[in-house]
């Protein structure tokens, strides 16, 4: 369970029977073929990533002169149509640059809606060829249907533990199912940050069951990176109607940082109770739901009174666009083709697998098979999306995160931390700690009876 | 030292804001009647509006809240009062119940249509640029002081117009007897218009002050006020100063726990359960007033045939088994628990339609039986089944032995309470040992559910499992009308017309109430684990409180007396929704708001749809030719899709067009056949409609004899 995700699942909970929202399988519409070849296939330092060919055998289920891919998402349940964003402006920008050797991207969006990850995996396994630059928060439902079906994915996020690590996927976010993505962060925060706060580190936590396993990674991590946990609290996803008593715990016990794996509206809420009884701690664990400016604006004047941090867990800042081309290739593109549609966090790990599809596709000419596409992808042992984020050896499907950058939450906005980076934007000395606690495996092909050789 | 006093002014600033609810749920309650589940949402709604005007609008504040307080919320309270509750302000208490839980679901999915739930709302709390002043070693927020000040005066406020003005003695008087307020030349209906006006002032101005210290959300807002159930409940309901105590007793306990509770892993969940814990106590301990029964009118339980309910059941299997064969298997997936909810909502027909019993519980104890199977049955061994349904019975009967003095609303509370403490404390549990027996409950994420093995067939496709919960279904179905035929089910009935009659002609009211409790917790308990084994894999979240209260909205909706309740609440669940996303994904908002506009249009049908439904269908049963012609015409249809020769639309759509055809000519037939019975004379006006040569034909007769 990645934290990023699950507390996305969360904040989402609370909802579940407040209203089903609405089932979305249909079709995106692209640009049609006629777009003009003015636009450059280039996309950050990968040269010629979409252009024009003639490739159109019908080489696998779902490809022809158009390649359909299947981009998941909850967007019926959260109203977040960040992945959804993300495909339509990486397919348009690329069709008309071409498409993938003169193939069209379509993508159909699977809206999950939270709870029918099933469904719309059996609808994917029936049209699309690939899995593509999206996620669901109980996206452990669908793997073994996924698997059975031989359908492999690029996800954007994986979040539960069933489907991260599992066969048939890479992963484009650091860091593998057993090896804990935040080690580097954390020894940072109790090592080099703030020494002073390691036997004070407190942990609060939604009350949902789908965070029991992130809580035990947390607890667990912290702790082999020398610290100690001295406050550890629920509360209910539901709602608390006041955060004053565990403002009020949080200074009586003396806890100098804070771990919240909730979501930011009630975060916002505690740090300004914080605040306003006068207790400043030495840091705030936002994580990197938060990153965005609904948190700033949320939290309002807290902002200045806290020390709110995050690790984006090596994607390069947004803020710093200007200084990163594929960076700000992404905010370009959304200006052009979405001009109304914000560029978060997880619109550039989409971005990422997109463009890792784009190029294994691209490789295999007009032979395009899953097999082709998934074998080229495992080639790639420094990938970036382009420049996006820190290097990733995508060979080794679980491998520990080397490298982190950490964000800061300051009144003008998020700033990099004085993290010490040693690689650019990022620092890439990360210890790799691996998780002793049995927090579920990642299901595999043998678990549904079939192999590798099965896979064409 | 310090700390007690630190967390004692802590708890009393949480208290103020839920004395402030809770003492408008009391006040609405006491003058009419209803427990508003809405109050909430009504709070919900108003810092909504007040964030549109102050924030997104750049009204000046005291503008918005004067618009807010003291002419939107007026206006919604009013608005409520005319169109929600007037129309059931003489059926029962899950009626009334009903229209507010529709209200609240209602309010909560046009809120999120509205205003968009991902931009960020921000609403700081009031003199926030002040310096927080110090009491001691107390930091108090001006917010903070601003609620506690708020609090008081709107008790010297009630205490006012409740005791000082004339509104104030008619609403009292409107508690203490309607029909004789209305005899002495005051008005009932105005003192509940004052009531909705004041109780939505005050969930606004609950609303207002709570939402800057919460996420402006809408769930959130609505759902937070179980603590507040809980002090209104202190107050029994009608006092103000027990409500007052109530909300300093639960802020308090809130704040203490959470400084002084050991850390440890079972224990947190109990502090969020707390609330929910106390209410069910205070329910159980304090003495309850006599529930206001005497202006309910008891509707007669409807009286199945044993022979229509086997063609009944019959018509389930086979919808199913149509069903399988003409879905694919994303399709079977969404449709198929609409059995499984089916045997859920059955679950309330023993319970609440013949027993009279109210309890908003059922689908958290599906999801016990739910767990049962998944921790006893990893390959779907049958004898589970049993089990599910055994510890389900169990959990049924351990709520029936201390609700045994509880009733009406406050039933309806105490298992509202106990799902929340599922909810909160029991299914997020880890796993724990009792006299050496290992006992897990949700504590991973999820727990794996097997499709059951069937003498070594195991049913595991979407499709096999949608039929078999058909099957349970169709033979839960014919169970409960048996029951309803039964001694048993008389004996039901009569508990529920009147408990002292019951009692003192020598029934046991706790052997009555724990049975009818264990077999309807049974019953939800395997509609749980047909709804679990469906899912493949279930969360707590997938039966806590809130997931509830739609299916039980439906089934009220549906009629609970009916045996045919079952199939209607799980098609009409979950057909709907399906069916218009597919045909028209623009829809979604609306049909967010379907439950709740299915549940205020009920007040036209307080019977339920299902017993119209069940007349109205009847004659087509009656008529073999009728009846011939529609399975054959059926048979056709179906036979073209199977053959693909037509698609799933074309199937409905004849279907539908034909079933409605034959029930029309049936219905004409039978009318036309049947002759008059003959009335006897002094019936006239009562059995059949008064006609205008009655008066000569009675004016002869006299004076012939």
């Amino acid at each position: 369970m990645k934290l990023k995700n699950s507390v996305a699942v969360l904040a989402a909970v609370a909802l579940l029977a407040a209203g089903c929202g609405r089932d979305g399988s249909g079709t995106e519409e692209t640009t049609d073929g006629t777009a003009t070849q003015a636009v450059s296939g280039d996309f950050g330092d990968l040269k010629n990533l979409c252009q024009a060919g003639d490739a159109k055998s019908r080489s696998a289920q779902g490809v022809d002169t158009e390649i359909k891919l299947g981009v998941f998402t909850d967007v019926g349940f959260t109203k977040k149509t960040e992945f959804v964003d993300a495909a339509e402006v990486f397919s348009k920008w690329c069709n008309e640059a071409g498409g993938i050797n003169g193939r069209k991207l379509v993508p159909n969006t699977r809206d999950a809606k939270f709870m029918e990850v099933r469904q719309r995996m059996i609808e994917s396994c029936r049209d699309d060829f690939f899995i593509v630059g999206g996620g669901s928060g109980l996206d452990g439902l669908g793997v073994k249907d996924r698997l059975s079906c031989l359908l492999p994915a690029f996800p954007a996020q994986a979040s539960q533990m069933q489907n991260t690590g599992s066969d048939l996927q890479i992963e484009t976010v650091a860091g593998g199912a057993f090896y804990s993505p935040y080690a580097g962060y954390y020894t940072w925060l109790l090592k080099e940050g703030h020494p002073g706060s390691a036997k004070d580190v407190g942990l609060i936590s939604g009350d949902s069951p789908v965070t029991k396993v992130l809580e035990g990674q947390t607890k667990e991590m912290i702790q082999a990176a020398g610290g100690t946990i001295s406050y550890n609290e629920l509360y209910p996803a539901q709602g608390v109607s006041d955060w004053t008593p565990y403002a009020q715990a949080i200074k009586s016990k003396g806890v100098k940082g804070l771990i919240f794996l909730g979501d930011f509206n009630s975060l916002s809420k505690l740090e300004q109770v914080l605040t306003s009884i006068d207790h400043k701690l030495d840091w705030i664990d936002a994580n990197s739901n938060s990153y965005g400016p609904a948190f700033l604006q949320l939290a309002g004047p807290a902002i200045a009174g806290q020390n709110n941090l995050a690790d984006l867990g090596g994607v390069h800042p947004l803020e710093d666009a200007a200084n990163n081309p594929a960076t700000q290739q992404v905010v370009d593109l959304f200006k052009k083709y979405a001009p109304d549609k914000p560029v978060t966090l997880q619109v550039v790990r989409a971005f990422v697998a997109w463009t890792l599809f784009a190029k294994s596709a691209a490789s295999c000419g007009d032979d395009l098979t899953r097999k082709c596409v998934f074998e080229a992808a495992q080639e790639e042992t420094a990938w970036t999306g382009g420049g996006l984020q820190a290097p990733l050896d995508l060979s080794q499907p679980d491998a520990p995160a080397k490298c982190f950058n950490i964000v800061q939450a300051t009144p003008g906005g998020w700033k990099p931390a004085d993290f010490k980076p040693d690689t650019g934007a990022y620092r890439c000395d990360a210890p790799a700690y691996k998780f002793k606690g049995d927090y579920g495996k990642p299901m595999t092909l043998a678990d549904v009876g079939k192999s590798m050789s099965d896979f064409k | 030292m310090e700390q007690f006093l630190i967390f004692g002014v802590v708890g009393l600033s949480t208290a103020a804001i839920y004395a402030i609810i809770g003492s408008g749920l009391v006040l609405t309650y006491t003058t009419t009647g209803v427990f508003n589940f809405a109050h909430g949402a009504a709070g919900m709604l108003s810092a909504f509006a007040y964030w549109q005007l102050a924030v997104g609008w750049g009204w000046p504040v005291p503008l918005a809240l004067a618009a807010v307080l003291l002419v939107l919320a007026p206006a919604f309270g009013l608005l409520v009062e005319k169109v929600v509750l007037r129309p059931v302000q003489n059926l029962g208490e899950a009626e009334r119940l009903v229209m507010t839980v529709a209200l609240l679901s209602g309010l909560i999915a046009a809120a999120r249509w509205i205003w968009d739930p991902n931009l960020p709302r921000p609403l700081t709390t009031f003199f926030a640029d002040r310096e927080p002043f110090h009491l001691g070693p107390v930091t108090i927020t001006w917010h903070q002081a601003l609620t506690m000040a708020v609090a008081v005066l709107a008790a010297l406020v009630l205490w006012f117009v409740l005791n000082r003005t004339r509104t104030g003695t008619e609403m009292r008087a409107t508690v203490d007897d309607r029909a004789l307020v209305g005899l002495t030349g005051a008005d009932p209906v105005r003192a509940n218009r004052v009531a909705w006006v004041l109780g939505t002032q005050l969930a606004a101005v609950g609303g207002i002050l709570i939402a800057p210290t919460v996420a402006l959300d809408a769930a959130q807002l609505s759902l937070l006020i179980v603590s507040a159930y809980t002090a209104a409940i202190f107050g029994r309901l009608r006092s103000l100063p027990l409500t007052f105590l109530g909300a300093v007793v639960v802020g308090c306990l809130e704040s203490y726990l959470t400084g002084y509770l050991p850390q440890n892993p079972y224990l947190p969940g109990l502090r969020l359960a707390a609330p929910a814990l106390l209410l069910f106590l205070a329910l159980l301990l304090f003495p309850h007033g006599r529930l206001r029964g005497r202006d309910r009118r008891l509707r007669p339980v409807p009286t199945p045939t044993m022979r229509g309910t086997f063609v009944f059941a019959g018509a389930i299997v086979l919808f199913a088994v149509v069903l399988a064969t003409v879905l694919d298997e994303a399709q079977a997936i969404s449709y198929g628990p609409m059995f499984a909810l089916g045997v859920v909502a059955l679950s309330f027909v023993p319970l609440a339609g013949y027993a009279g019993q109210i309890s908003l519980c059922q689908l958290s104890i599906a999801g016990v039986g739910a767990v049962v199977w998944g921790q006893l049955a990893p390959d779907g061994q049958p004898w589970a089944l049993l089990a599910a349904f055994a510890v389900s019975a169990l959990v049924g009967a351990l709520i029936a032995v201390p609700a045994l003095r509880l009733s009406g609303v406050y039933l309806a509370l105490a298992t509202a309470a106990f799902a929340v403490v599922l909810d909160r404390w029991i299914f997020t549990l880890p796993s724990f040992e009792v006299l050496g027996v290992q006992i897990s409950v949700f504590n991973q994420s999820s727990v794996e559910m097997a499709g059951l093995d069937l003498f070594g067939f195991r049913l595991d496709e979407a499709a096999e499992l949608m039929v078999f919960a058909a099957v349970c279904l169709a033979l839960g179905s014919l169970g409960v009308a048996a029951l309803r035929l039964s001694r048993f089910g008389r004996r039901l009935i009569a508990l529920r017309d009147s408990e002292a009659a019951y009692a003192t002609l020598g029934g046991s009211l706790l052997f009555a109430r724990v049975l009818v409790f264990a077999l309807s917790a049974g019953i939800a308990g395997v509609g749980g684990v047909l709804y679990g084994m469906q899912l493949q894999s279930v969360t707590a979240e997938q039966f806590n409180f809130v997931a509830g209260l739609p299916v039980f909205l439906i089934a009220v909706i549906g009629g609970l007396g009916a045996v045919g309740n079952g199939l209607f609440t799980g098609t009409a669940y979950l057909g709907p929704v399906h069916l218009l996303n597919a045909v028209a994904p623009w829809t979604h908002n609306i049909v967010q708001l379907l439950p709740a506009l299915a549940g205020l249009g009920f007040a036209r049908h307080p019977e339920g749809i299902v017993p119209g439904l069940r007349r109205s269908w009847e004659p087509l049963g009656r008529d073999r030719t009728a009846l011939a012609a529609l399975l054959g015409g059926f048979a056709v249809l179906w036979l073209l899709r199977i053959g693909d020769v037509v698609g799933n639309a074309v199937l409905l759509l004849g279907t539908a067009v034909l079933a409605l055809a034959l029930r029309t000519w049936a219905r004409s037939k039978e009318t036309a056949a049947v002759v008059a019975p003959e009335v006897p004379v002094e019936w006239w006006g009562v059995r059949r409609p008064w006609r205008a040569e009655d008066e000569e034909v009675l004016a002869r007769g006299i004076a012939r004899g």
